[in-house]
């Protein structure tokens, strides 16, 4: 795929910039690998302490997580890096948030959107659809 | 499931509306602060030292934790120490920048300061 991506961004004059990722994405993936290996050698220690079956159990996981099936155990621990570090905390702020947004963009723009400006008839469609969506936020 | 439509709702209104969209905003936010620790390093230099000297021990210390003391811990470590100190320094200094962030809870705060102080997505 890369091998693909490469000649054609060269072609189109970016070619400083493939240059980049070309240098950056084998470093990094080698960096990705070695926190991996450490990863997989503390957990094992941990768990049989230093024997020779503990390096026989590294050396076969090694083999299957780091050079077999990396392309999915590699995403896997990129996720599991980015949970332990509090990524969901901000999934968990946008899905408070983002609600309250949304709803305010339906309703033109929040309270400054208009509000003296409504007549009787426009203010109570406004509650009525402010009610709906707060209904269905689930902000009952 | 009443939130989640209203969540994708939000995301479909960014492509709608002029007034941008919160979570786009909320993650520009979040790469603007991580940026600022490379960027001051440019401007800097003497920031640019601390923070390279902090990243060796930060590195160090972390490998030694998962193999204890020996020859394999330096080895790691100069390997990991020569690519994210010495060649890829912006993106190991963003990256412990952005874990130190993330661990602190200063994104929830951007995430917050986003929508309710800055409040970006309201019609000016």
């Amino acid at each position: 795929m890369l091998a693909a991506i490469f000649p054609a961004l060269m072609y189109l004059g970016a070619m400083p910039f493939v240059l980049f990722l070309d240098d950056l994405i084998p470093d990094m993936t080698l960096v990705l690998k070695i926190f991996v290996l450490l990863t997989i050698v503390s957990y094992v220690l941990q768990h049989l302490g230093k024997g020779p079956l503990a390096w026989m159990v590294i050396a076969v996981l090694s083999y299957f997580i780091i050079f077999d099936y990396f392309y999915i155990f590699g995403g896997i621990y990129v996720l599991y890096m980015l949970v332990l570090f509090g990524a969901t905390q901000i999934l968990m702020d946008f899905f408070i948030l983002a609600p309250q947004a949304a709803m305010e963009q339906q309703m033109g723009g929040g309270e400054e959107g208009g509000g003296e400006h409504m007549t009787g008839q426009e203010f109570g469609e406004k509650q009525k659809r402010m009610m709906e969506l707060r209904h269905r936020a689930g902000m009952r | 499931m009443g939130t989640i439509s209203m969540f994708l709702d939000s995301l479909r209104y960014a492509s709608m509306n002029e007034k941008g969209n919160f979570i786009l905003i909320a993650f520009a936010l979040m790469i603007a602060v991580v940026l600022l620790l490379p960027i001051l390093m440019v401007v800097f230099p003497p920031i640019d030292i601390i923070v390279r000297i902090m990243l060796v021990f930060v590195i160090f210390t972390t490998v030694r934790g998962f193999l204890g003391n020996g020859v394999l811990t330096i080895i790691i470590s100069g390997i990991l120490i020569y690519l994210l100190v010495i060649k890829w320094w912006w993106i190991g200094a963003t990256g412990w920048f952005a874990i130190t962030l993330a661990t602190f809870g200063l994104f929830g705060i951007v995430t917050w300061g986003s929508k309710t102080v800055l409040d970006l997505t309201k019609k000016r």
